[in-house]
C-alpha cells in the first residue's frame, strides 16, 4: 500500500518535471543570447539603448525594435562576439564581415514560429571604437531591411 | 434411486448436493408424473434462484477488476491533468517574471542615454535613426555584402 502511494507520487513528479522541461524548452527557444548585452549595458553610462514598439514602428512593418550603441572594449567585445556566435546558430541567413576572427559587421535573419514574421540582428563595430547592436522583429522582409539601410546611407 | 425415495430423503434433509441437482433436473422436464406436478414450482424456483445466484456471483467476480481499471484510468488522467496545470502555471510564472522577457510584447517606447531614461518620442526616434546609421554607414564592405544579397534577389526574380 505504501509502495503504491510512493509510486503514484513519484510518477506525478516525473510527469511534472517532463512537462516543465518541454515547456521551458519551447520558452527558451524564443530567447536570444544578445538580450543579456541589452540588459547588462543598456542602462550604463556611455551606452545608448533605444526600445521601440507600438505605432512608432508600425509603418516600417516592425513590431519591436531595440538597439544599443556602446563603447567597445575587450571584455564587451568578447561578450558580444559570444552572443552573436550563439544566436547565429539559429539564423537562416547570415552575412558577416570577419577580420582577425572578430565579427566586424553582421546581418542575421532568424526564423520565428509565426512564419509571417521575421527577426533580425544587425551588428557593426565603428571606427570610433563603438559597437552598435540592433534587434528587430516584425513582418518586414529582408529586402525592406536592406532598403532601410541603403536609405540611411544615401541620406548621409 | 427413484425420484420418490430421493424426494423423501430431500424432505428429511438428508440429500447431498449431487442428489439435489438430480431432483432439480428431474423437475425441469416437461412430462412430469401427475402426483409430482404440484412440487414442480418449488424446484423450478430453486433452479431459477441457483442460476440467478451464479449469474450474480459472476458479476461480482468481474466487477472489482472492472472498477479497479476504471479507477486506475481516472487516477491516471487526474494525475496527468494536475501535472499539466502545474507545468503551465510554472511556465507562465517563469515567462512573466523572466528578466529576459524583453524582446517582444512591450507597448512602450523609451531610450536610455548615458544612464538616463528618456521617453520623449522625437528624441527616441532620433536615437533610433542614429543607431541605424551606425550600422549602415562608413563600412563599404558591409554595404557591398548587403548589395550582393539584394542583387541575388533581383537576379532570381
Amino acid at each position: 500500500m505504501k509502495k503504491s502511494k510512493y509510486t503514484s507520487c513519484y510518477r506525478k513528479c516525473i510527469a511534472l518535471i517532463v512537462m516543465c522541461l518541454i515547456a521551458s524548452t519551447t520558452f527558451a527557444q524564443k530567447q536570444l543570447a544578445i538580450n543579456k548585452i541589452f540588459e547588462k549595458y543598456g542602462k550604463q553610462k556611455g551606452s545608448t539603448m533605444v526600445v521601440l514598439s507600438d505605432d512608432m514602428i508600425k509603418s516600417y512593418h516592425l513590431d519591436f525594435y531595440k538597439s544599443i550603441t556602446l563603447p567597445f572594449d575587450k571584455k564587451r567585445s568578447e561578450e558580444i562576439q559570444e552572443s552573436l556566435e550563439t544566436d547565429k546558430k539559429q539564423a537562416k541567413k547570415i552575412k558577416e564581415v570577419i577580420s582577425n576572427g572578430i565579427i566586424y559587421s553582421g546581418y542575421y535573419q532568424l526564423p520565428t514560429e509565426d512564419k509571417l514574421k521575421n527577426r533580425y540582428i544587425l551588428f557593426k563595430i565603428s571606427d570610433n571604437a563603438t559597437a552598435t547592436l540592433i534587434y528587430m522583429e516584425g513582418d518586414i522582409e529582408s529586402e525592406q531591411v536592406v532598403n532601410m539601410l541603403f536609405m540611411k546611407k544615401r541620406n548621409n | 434411486m427413484d425420484i420418490d425415495n430421493l424426494l423423501n430423503k430431500y424432505f428429511e434433509g438428508e440429500t447431498n448436493i449431487e442428489e439435489e441437482r438430480m431432483i432439480r433436473e428431474f423437475f425441469n422436464q416437461e412430462n412430469l408424473p401427475e402426483h409430482l406436478k404440484e412440487l414442480a414450482p418449488l424446484f423450478n424456483y430453486m433452479e431459477d434462484e441457483r442460476v440467478a445466484l451464479e449469474a450474480l456471483k459472476e458479476i461480482k467476480d468481474i466487477s472489482p477488476t472492472t472498477r479497479q481499471t476504471t479507477k486506475k484510468k481516472l487516477t491516471l488522467s487526474r494525475s496527468f491533468f494536475i501535472s499539466a496545470v502545474s507545468a503551465a502555471c510554472i511556465t507562465a510564472v517563469l515567462f512573466l517574471f523572466s528578466p529576459n522577457n524583453s524582446n517582444s510584447g512591450e507597448n512602450q517606447n523609451y531610450a536610455w542615454i548615458n544612464g538616463k531614461r528618456i521617453t520623449d518620442k522625437d528624441m527616441i526616434r532620433m536615437f533610433a535613426e542614429k543607431s541605424l546609421e551606425d550600422v549602415s554607414s562608413n563600412e563599404n564592405i558591409f554595404m557591398e555584402q548587403m548589395s550582393a544579397v539584394f542583387d541575388e534577389k533581383i537576379g532570381e526574380e
